[in-house]
């Protein structure tokens, strides 16, 4: 079994509370990557993000027989998520600091799943240096700001799920996204990437 | 540069306060970002420490929903049961000792001990032995051991109990926080 398994992910979590360790491994394999994306966006370190994200797995794992299939799995993991990060951010267990581009942390060395077909060398190339510079952009929104961002615009969750995810008020996430968009344009612009004929059609 | 020009179709509309489009573009835009790799162990870390933790084929045992705040409930009574057996206790000592003479020479016997103790060079075994013999001599009545053996039961019982709803409890509390 791999993570491009055809099974619904609540088939999964039934074979997973029967016992079976595959199928709890592909529900790893299958949200490791938007969960692991999401935390260490959020503490920008790769080994402690990287812990984490374990941790999430493993608590997950023991209440998986509470998990309401009603529910998206992935918004139940981003919750757990969330609140794991939250935890340790407030705890001051991990430092904020950006990733340090000397240890291999720098978004070049992001690795990229997007299929986007065929592409000549100069298209990729563009596409991964405007991806760096998002990536910048986005580490220097406030924490509050970054995560709706990346929930709503990267992962498409609605607002009533960031809601759910968060904590916060509907009202609050839909704040919080506009005044992440603001501060996000804003730093684009400090880039200099707008308005630059070079990037006009 | 078809690409780049993604920043400027989301500022666009987003300068324009065109909330549908600026929302649209913003996701376009934000899709470049790729997801982050976690290094390829991660899986066989996360099924290998849920087998230390003795969890991997205990995740049936988690509470499921309904019987939530049945635990809850029981959580309480426990930590009932658990007051009343500490509240037992003055029973037992008035079972161990019906008579202020027998307070009395319990206390002076164990002065006594203590003095013996620090006297006797620190015989630990000295005193193990007297402790053992002024336990049983007080324990000798059917009362008194009888109200014993139900206060110690009843606190193991609940202490378990606790533990074991306690650890179910943090589990769902970490599926359910707001719960």
């Amino acid at each position: 079994m791999d993570a491009t398994s055809p099974r619904s992910d609540s088939e999964l979590v039934d074979e997973a509370l029967a016992g079976s360790q595959a199928a709890y491994r592909s529900l790893v394999l299958r949200f490791e990557r938007p969960i692991f994306s999401l935390i260490v966006r959020m503490v920008r370190h790769s080994q402690l993000a990287e812990d984490l994200t374990q941790d999430v797995f493993v608590k997950a794992f023991r209440a998986l027989a509470s998990y309401d299939h009603q529910r998206k799995l992935s918004s139940w993991l981003f919750k757990i998520a969330h609140n794991a990060t939250i935890d340790h951010l407030r705890k001051g267990r991990l430092s904020t600091v950006p990733l340090d581009p000397a240890r291999g942390e720098s978004p070049a060395l992001v690795a990229t799943i997007a299929d986007e077909g065929v592409e000549s060398p100069e298209e990729a190339s563009e596409r991964k240096e405007l991806a760096e510079l998002l990536e910048a952009a986005i580490d220097e929104l406030r924490s509050t700001y970054r995560e709706v961002l990346l929930l709503r615009h990267r992962e498409e969750l609605s607002y009533q799920e960031i809601a759910d995810i968060t904590g916060s008020s509907l009202g609050a996430v839909k704040t919080n996204l506009h005044r992440g968009r603001k501060e996000l344009a804003e730093i684009l612009r400090g880039q200099g990437l707008a308005d630059d004929p070079v990037y006009d059609d | 540069m078809p690409i780049y020009r993604k920043v400027n179709t989301w500022l666009e509309s987003e300068d324009a306060g065109d909330e549908q489009r600026s929302e649209e573009s913003l996701t376009a835009l934000l899709s470049l970002l790729p997801y982050r790799l976690p290094s390829v162990a991660l899986a066989s870390r996360v099924l290998r420490e849920l087998r230390v933790l003795g969890k991997l084929e205990g995740a049936g045992r988690t509470l499921p929903r309904p019987l939530y705040w049945v635990a809850r409930a029981s959580l309480v009574v426990c930590l009932a049961v658990t007051a009343v057996a500490v509240a037992w206790l003055p029973g037992v000592i008035v079972a161990l000792s019906p008579s202020l003479g027998t307070l009395a020479l319990s206390l002076a016997t164990g002065a006594r001990l203590v003095v013996a103790w620090s006297v006797a060079a620190f015989s630990i075994w000295d005193l193990l032995v007297a402790i053992g013999g002024v336990a049983s001599q007080l324990l000798s009545t059917p009362e008194a051991l009888l109200s014993a053996a139900i206060t110690l039961s009843a606190g193991m019982i609940s202490l378990v109990g606790l533990y074991t709803l306690t650890m179910q409890d943090r589990s769902t509390l970490d599926a359910h926080p707001t719960a």
